[in-house]
């Protein structure tokens, strides 16, 4: 109860990114909507196919286009760009095809609120469910985060439902986020310092739309993950030959 | 005379690209480069063998294989340097694209709810 009234003296943008995901995407923007007057839903249409129209866009949020697909990365860096110029105390983000449940925002968003984290992920706690490779995937992306970061990183750092204090927001839009930049962003936030905390959250289907992440995709994905690794180690080990 | 004359008929080929705008006059540099320097090692026997020994390899085609290789990753390079520059600028106009109409949303949607 407490947690509720002091969320309402904040502000709150939450960041839907969608592709080809329109509907559902309306859907969870009106349900954030519903959330409170603390809440600004931004409506990105990354690009798709399909584009949203923006008279279909509740009143009350915001709505960009993107002219082409520049991945979620660059969503989320819109909305890192405009919270920081608009002082929005907290950047929320969530998925545009419904996977992750709008009225969990207030319990992802609590420990910001106490002030004991400054990136809160929403872990999926069925998050294994799927094929066997992308169980494996998400193993090895768990694991390497893990031992980079010490254990501090999230059990699950391909979420893609988090909550960001206005500090970290700004911290992390120095990292160059581009396609599917979940683990990396973390990563990044344990190395910065930051403090990063999990809060499970149980994944519903998906509303609409299709995963934009093909095998095709999934092998960029794992490639760029290993680069962004390699180049850590290399970091880390400049740094502690210097010292 | 026919390698000559391929090569020639690529030259072509390639100020007809210019000509028409679909590849950028300071861009095609490189290309123009790399095809004036395969043209004339396939059509000059004493910079084959040359290579050949240069590069230690048994026979002339490797060499020239070898060179052409060594071009076109040189080729890729660049045009990769130069898409990846376009790319960085073409997300940050983007974002600053972004940045200017968001603001000027919520502004007005600010004002009206108070």
């Amino acid at each position: 109860m407490a947690e509720s009234a002091a969320i309402a003296e904040k502000s709150v943008l939450v960041l839907i990114p969608a592709f080809n995901e329109g509907r559902s995407a309306i859907d969870v923007a009106a349900s954030v909507l519903r959330l409170g007057v603390a809440y600004r839903p931004l409506l990105i249409d990354d690009g798709s196919s399909d584009p949203i129209d923006p008279k279909s866009v509740p009143h009350g949020a915001l709505f960009f286009r993107c002219p082409f697909n520049a991945g979620i990365g660059v969503a989320t860096h819109i909305a890192f760009d405009h919270a920081i110029a608009r002082d929005y105390d907290f950047v929320v983000r969530l998925d545009g095809d419904g996977q992750h449940p709008a009225e969990r925002v207030p319990d992802v968003l609590a420990p910001l609120l106490r002030g004991d984290a400054d990136l809160v992920a929403g872990i999926r706690t069925n998050h294994g469910a799927g094929q066997s490779v992308r169980k494996v995937a998400k193993l090895y992306y768990a694991a390497i985060a893990t031992l980079l970061t010490g254990g501090k990183a999230p059990a699950d750092v391909n979420t893609g439902f988090f909550a960001a204090n206005l500090a970290a927001v700004r911290r992390l839009s120095a990292v160059e986020l581009e396609r599917f930049p979940e683990p990396q962003m973390y990563v990044s936030a344990c190395r910065m310092g930051l403090r990063v905390a999990s809060v499970e959250v149980e994944q519903t289907p998906r509303e609409s739309g299709a995963s934009t992440l093909n095998p095709l995709r999934a092998l960029a994905m794992f490639y760029r993950f290993n680069l962004f690794v390699i180049e850590w180690l290399l970091e880390s080990g400049r740094s502690w030959s210097a010292r | 005379m026919v390698r000559t004359l391929i090569v020639l008929v690529m030259v072509l080929l390639f100020l007809w690209l210019i000509r028409r705008r679909l590849v950028h006059i300071d861009l095609s540099f490189p290309w123009f480069l790399a095809l004036f320097v395969l043209g004339f090692a396939y059509n000059n026997p004493l910079i084959d063998n040359y290579l050949t020994k240069i590069l230690a390899v048994s026979y002339p085609i490797y060499a020239v294989i070898f060179l052409t290789l060594f071009i076109f990753f040189g080729l890729i390079t660049v045009v990769l340097i130069k898409v990846t520059r376009d790319h960085h600028r073409q997300i940050q106009l983007l974002r600053a694209l972004a940045r200017s109409d968001l603001t000027r949303q919520d502004a007005r949607k600010s004002a009206i709810e108070k």
